[in-house]
């Protein structure tokens, strides 16, 4: 989307997901003909952005505990939703520690 | 879980799907959120603690896993298009089934949960076993369509 490349990544879902997506080419011509849609694509890559450079610090500045606590006063229903493993990858810290903190949690 | 002897293949992996995925989502939304004491704690008549339950099924997941993963490798497009059992497995399938069964059996030792369990690796290893059941039906999938012989749902 953003340098009209291919990406090297790809997503797999954990859930049941439902994906939009449309050629490179007709986006563009879409925001060139609509001024709504432009200002969207603008607004929606200005939120990506900043949720991206608050994602750096929280790995970068933040110790594992205020991970774990920034992630659950975030999205508490996502310890329902998915295997504690993958949210202790996400946030970048040891599952077993993962499970230190949120037994702690829980008590 | 269908006790007939020869199932199409459709019904018997939408079957082991469902029968992955319920455990799953269970231990998704319940087990792994429990305090470790609960976990650990022995059920009320002094049988095993849910960790321990877990357990006993891992030893079963870690003998029967890699024999499904090399049984799939072997034959990737099926030879068969129905899934056929013979009468000791439908007579184990129904001994254990918790809808038919009656009576209570002792586990062999070595399905014996072992001392000095950690309940949080236990559940992890738990939902990687079920994750991994889940994603046979997938796997199976792909190679009937590499094969041109899909016939099963896409969920």
């Amino acid at each position: 989307m953003l340098e009209d490349r291919p990406s090297k990544y790809f997503y797999e879902t954990l859930s049941r997901s439902e994906f939009l997506y449309a050629p490179f080419s007709e986006i563009r011509l879409l925001q060139s003909s609509s001024r709504a849609i432009d200002n969207f694509i603008q607004v929606s890559l200005a939120a990506t952005i900043s949720g991206l450079l608050q994602r750096m610090v929280e790995l970068q500045c933040f110790s594992s505990e205020e991970k774990f606590r920034t992630l659950i006063s975030r999205s508490p229903h996502i310890l329902q939703q998915i295997p504690h493993k993958y949210l202790a990858n996400y946030l970048g810290i040891d599952a077993t520690n993962f499970s230190k903190l949120i037994n702690r949690a829980i008590i | 879980m269908d006790h007939q002897k020869e199932l199409d293949r459709t019904r018997f992996f939408d079957q082991l799907h469902e029968l992955a995925e319920q455990p799953l989502r269970q231990a998704i939304s319940v087990y792994q959120n429990l305090s470790i004491d609960t976990l650990d704690r022995p059920s009320a008549d002094g049988g095993w603690s849910m960790t321990q339950c877990l357990e006993h099924l891992n030893t079963y997941h870690r003998h029967y896993l890699p024999l499904i993963t090399t049984t799939i490798a072997k034959d990737p497009g099926g030879s068969s298009v129905n899934v056929k059992r013979g009468w000791l497995g439908n007579y184990f399938i129904r001994l254990m089934d918790p809808d038919h069964k009656a009576t209570k059996y002792k586990a062999m030792t070595k399905h014996v949960p072992a001392a000095g369990l950690h309940a949080s690796e236990v559940i992890a290893e738990f939902m990687d076993h079920q994750e991994r059941l889940s994603k046979f039906k997938n796997d199976i999938l792909k190679n009937f369509i590499l094969f041109g012989k899909s016939s099963i749902s896409q969920r």
